[in-house]
Order: C-alpha cells, then structure tokens, then sequence
C-alpha cells in the first residue's frame, strides 16, 4: 500500500456514503479511482490493491442497502466490471433477483427517501413491498410522502407495506394528510383491517362503558390473533382480595349478555 | 380450470440415477423426446436460495426426476407442541406442485426452481416396510399430500396403483390421498385392502376461482370422489382453508349442501376443517404472484402465538362453528374435527380435545 497524491486520481467513485469520515482519517484510492472520503479533498490517499470485495469492507464497515444501489450504480456507470455477489456476500448478504430489482428501483427515489432507508436499516423484507409498486409511474412522490413523515424503522416497514399494497387516491389522502407517522399508521391499519379495527373500537368503547367496579381497571386489547378484556386490579390481602373478586362475579351475568351483544358472537 | 398435466410442463429433467426409474421409462413414452434432458447434476441450481416471484411460477413448469436421498418417511407438522393434530405420518414422493393456489405453504418452503418427483419410489415402500416389521402391533396412517398433491402429476407417475398395491398387504394401516384434482381414473381398478383414504380439500366454487388456481372445479373434485366411493375407497373432505369473504357463510353453507347431497356420514370417514393460515414472510411472494386484491391478500390475518398468521381467533371459532353446524344440522352423524388449529380453538369450537371425541379418537391414536 502506497500513498498517492489525490491529483493521481483521475476518476470519482462517489456513491454518497451516508457517513463521512473524518478528515483526520486517511482516504482511499483504488485503482486511478478515488473511493472514499468525497466530501473532504484530502491532498493524499493510500492506494489499496485487491478484489473490491476485499477492498469495500476495509473502507466501509457498513453499507445500507442504498448506499450499495448508489456504489453499483457508480460501477456501472464508470464501466467497471464487478460481481456484484461477491461484494454483498463481503457484507453478509446474499444477492437474490429481488435485490437487485431493489436497487433498481431505490436508485430512482429521491436522496431523501434513500437516506431514511439507510439511517433506519431498512432490509431486503422490508422494503420488499416496494417491488409492488413498479408499475406506478409516481412511485418517487410516494416514498417521498413517506419519509416527509419520518417513521422509525417499526412503524415505517408497516407503513411502506400498508400503502404499496394498496396505492390508492386514499391511501395517497392519507399519507398527504397525515401530521405523524403514528396518525399515518393508524389510519392506514384501519384501512387495512377494517372489520377487526372496527370491531376492536367498538368492544374499546363497551369496555369504557361497562360499570366495572372502582377498583379494577379494564382495558380491551389484542395480542395477536386475540383480542380481550384485559383486568387489573390491586389487592391488600386475602379478605380483600375475596371482597373484590366477589364484586366482580356480581357482574357475571351483565358483562356476559352485554359482551356478547357487542363481540357479535 | 383443472391444469392439463401433460400440456404444462416445458422441460424435464431426468438425473442419470433415475434414468431407469419406472417414472423416467413413463416420462420417455409420454413426452417428447426434445422436452426431455438427461443431467448429472440439479438444473437451474444457480438460482437456488435466491428465486423471486417470476422464478417460482417459473417452477412449476420444470420438472426434474431424481432420487431421494434422504428418509421418506416423516411426521406431520401438525403433530408438534402447540398445536393439536391428527396422529399423521408424511410421505414425501416430490416437492412442489402444478397447481396454484394462492395460500400454498409452499411459497415460504421451496427455494428450488424445478418441480421434483422422487424416482425411488420402492426404497420408500421398504422403508415402510421395515417400519411394519418393527411394529408389528402398531397402525399407521401415511399420508402423501404434504409437499405435492396426491395425485395431480399421478397421470405421469402412476405412484397411486404402487402405493395402493403396497398398502394391501398392511391391511391395517392407512394410506391418504389427499388432492385438489380429479385425477383418479388411473388407480380405480386396482385391487385394495378397503385402507386407502381419497381425501379432497374443498371449498366453495367462487374461492376455487379466486384462489385456487388450476385445480378441479368443486364439482368435479366432488365427482371424483363419487368415482372412488363407487370403487369401494374410504373418502373424506378437508374443508381447509376455509377463506373469509363476505357472503362466506352462504358459500359455505352451499358447499355443505353440495357435500352432503352426495355423501352420507357413513360415505366419509372424517371430515376435517382449518382456516387459513401462513408464515409471515409468506406474505410478501403471495402479493407478488397473485393479485395483491384478492382474498387472501387483503384477509385481516395476526401472527397466533405459533408464528403463523392467522385470523382473529374469535372469527376462526365461529367459522369452525358454523361449518360444524351446517354439517351437524343435515346430520348429526357427519364426523368433524380440526386440522391444525391451537388448543384454544379446539377447545372453543369443539368443548374438547379431539383424543376426547369418541368419534374422532381413532383417528387421533397412533398405535392400538
């Protein structure tokens, strides 16, 4: 490995790393190519030898998968040929037609959608639902609305899969309209589930109602493909405890005939 | 429509190891020759672990013959903790399927990009062989519709007639058809030991259309089975996935109604009921090879404390209820259990465990 002057570098590699190192750190040349530190114009740069994919994972610990659209994108476009398997398997990743066709379609989204996929990690899964939305020819505008409501990575997956396998005007409605990815979220679950939210809204509602005793508290809830009642109550003792379960037998009769009119069944 | 067998296959592949196999010999006088290539190693593997949607359609239509390697006989994945099941023991003779329905399990399961069958048919029969041998005392129900339909690609193996002839000497086991075809005519005479269950999975016609693709019509599946009843075979029906749309209870009841104006209780030996059900990530191929609109798609599914996907457990209970009681209110003979369901579901649905049920506890007993 030598030094080599930056002015050596006749080419660019820039594929807008979402990390810039710092200036103290020494950049990278390979190959006539500058390949790190792009914002920066060091006067130096150490000249790596090797394969890129022995390369790629000495310059850069992590890659998200945008940051690997923008490399290949800059690979191909500087007529370098590559294997674009061996660089992802460097990564611990395993290419598939699915990502690359991923890649594909990340590189047309606006950096600011590209950015959010790399700062929330987004993977292959998650950003999957993308695939069926390559035939909308907007498809920019939509991620875009996306991102502007910045999820995290839990409410974001949900959302990407909840709007692209629907695109609809109110799903669009929604993104547009939405102040929070959570209001987003929510208005687009109801849309998703509308018996079970529905439903679910309802028994929130006759569980608010119910005239459970002063010491308990009721929640309705879901745990996954249930849904119930769920009571908490606090209890000093054994004669206490007697006392409060009792006073919720008395209610045995009333929440069975009332619950069962709301559940439906 | 009900796939044409012989008309949907693009390629077969033939592993040298299997080029003698009674399957290959039936393949060479079936096919065209120029269809068919002899290779040394699996086809299309550089595609293996890594296919997308349009490589697993593509599947379907590749169809490659080799030799199982491993052991074949294997336990139904029902019969594991957290779920309860029917005693049930899986025989593999192939891997993927010429139909095409939109929920098929094997979606999240296969990562190959050819349609197998097994060639070594006889070492599976030895293997049950030897498996009768060291239980002399014990009953086995075997099924072969786990990871292949029974008999959609018998037409070109012919398994059916082996397997049939085989099970006559075990008179006490059972061996399970179980399909969504109607191809049945190419092991109706074959002498039999009354031990062989032709099972379908049934649902009405409007979900056939929609999400089962390239399977017999529900008419015709019931007329094979009318068929095999005539031929002195044990049917019975899974009516499984049972898929919520919105008129599901009427096409649910006419689905009742169609069974049991052909078949009496005493016609079927069980009639079983499911819900659908997935793995998570199955979700993501399913909206990318079927219409991300249709049934399954769009059903309101929760992950169930098994990992599957699942309804809401209150709608699975009513749904198995209501089957039960469209069943039960023709004639309360018709015998109907769970298939693959949590405890709880049994327990809503059936107030017991399906060992507890009389009528049911034969089938749920590995060994008497």
């Amino acid at each position: 490995m030598n030094l080599t002057p930056i002015s050596h570098c006749t080419k660019n590699l820039s594929f807008s790393p979402l990390h810039t190192p710092h200036p103290s750190v020494i950049g990278y040349a390979w190959r006539g190519f500058q390949i790190s530190h792009f914002e920066c114009e060091p006067k130096l740069l150490l000249e790596v030898q090797g394969p890129l994919e022995e390369i790629l994972p000495i310059v850069y610990r992590k890659l998200s998968l945008p940051e690997f659209a923008r490399l290949f994108d800059a690979l191909r476009r500087h007529h370098l040929t590559f294997d674009p398997e061996k660089i992802l398997h460097a990564y611990h990743l395993k290419w598939s037609q699915d990502l690359s066709n991923i890649f594909d379609l990340l590189i047309n989204q606006s950096p600011e959608f590209q950015n959010w996929c790399s700062e929330k990690d987004l993977g292959l899964m998650e950003l999957k639902p993308l695939l069926l939305a390559l035939h909308l020819r907007d498809l920019s505008n939509w991620t875009s609305q996306i991102c502007k409501l910045n999820p995290n990575r839990h409410l974001g997956s949900k959302i990407i899969e909840f709007v692209f396998m629907n695109p609809s005007h109110e799903v669009w409605v929604i993104l547009e309209n939405s102040k929070t990815a959570e209001i987003a979220y929510q208005q687009l679950h109801q849309m998703r589930y509308p018996i079970s939210s529905q439903h679910d809204l309802k028994m929130v509602d006759f569980v608010k109602a119910f005239p459970w005793p002063a010491h308990v508290k009721a929640n309705w809830q879901r745990e996954g493909d249930r849904s119930g009642i769920r009571l908490e109550f606090f209890t000093l003792n054994s004669e206490d405890y007697v006392k409060k379960i009792s006073q919720l037998s008395d209610l045995q009769h009333k929440l069975q005939s009332t619950w069962k009119k709301n559940n439906g069944n | 429509m009900e796939i044409k067998t012989f008309e949907n296959i693009d390629r077969i592949y033939i592993d040298q190891s299997a080029v003698e196999s009674s399957v290959a010999q039936r393949v060479y006088a079936l096919f065209p020759v120029d269809k068919i290539e002899v290779v040394s190693q699996k086809p299309l593997s550089q595609l293996e672990g890594r296919m997308s949607s349009e490589d697993f359609n593509k599947s379907k239509r590749n169809l490659y013959i080799t030799e199982y390697k491993g052991e074949f006989f294997k336990r139904c994945p029902g019969a594991k903790p957290g779920l309860t099941c029917c005693n049930y023991f899986v025989l593999n003779l192939g891997l993927q399927c010429n139909m095409n329905c939109s929920y098929c399990y094997l979606q999240s399961y296969i990562n190959t990009p050819v349609m197998t069958i097994y060639s070594n048919l006889e070492k599976a029969l030895s293997e049950l062989k030897s498996i009768a041998n060291e239980n002399p005392e014990k009953y086995f129900r075997v099924g072969t519709g786990e990871t292949v339909d029974s008999l959609s690609l018998d037409e070109i193996t012919l398994y059916s007639r082996r397997l049939i002839e085989f099970f006559k000497d075990l008179p006490k086991w059972k061996l399970e058809f179980k399909t969504k075809s109607s191809k049945v005519d190419q092991f109706l005479d074959v002498p039999h030991a009354h031990n062989v269950i032709c099972s379908w999975s049934v649902n009405p016609q409007n979900v056939i259309d929609s999400e089962e693709h390239n399977t017999a019509s529900l008419e015709q599946r019931l007329t094979a089975a009318e068929k095999c009843l005539s031929k002195g075979f044990t049917i019975a029906f899974h009516v499984d996935p049972m898929i919520w749309h919105p008129d599901w209870k009427l096409n649910y009841s006419n689905l009742v109604q169609s069974i049991t104006k052909k078949f009496s209780p005493q016609d079927l030996i069980y009639i079983t009921v499911g819900a659908l059900r997935f793995q998570p990530e199955q979700r993501h191929i399913m909206r990318e090879r079927f219409s991300s609109q249709n049934m399954v798609n769009t059903a309101e599914m929760f992950q169930s404390k098994d990992g599957k996907m699942r309804y809401d457990q209150n709608l699975r209970t009513e749904m198995f209820e209501y089957i039960q009681s469209e069943f039960k209110k023709r004639n309360s003979s018709y015998r109907v259990s769970l298939c693959m369901e949590v405890p709880e579901t049994w327990s809503m649905t059936m107030a017991s465990s399906p060992s507890q049920i009389p009528e049911l506890k034969d089938l749920f007993v590995g060994g008497r």
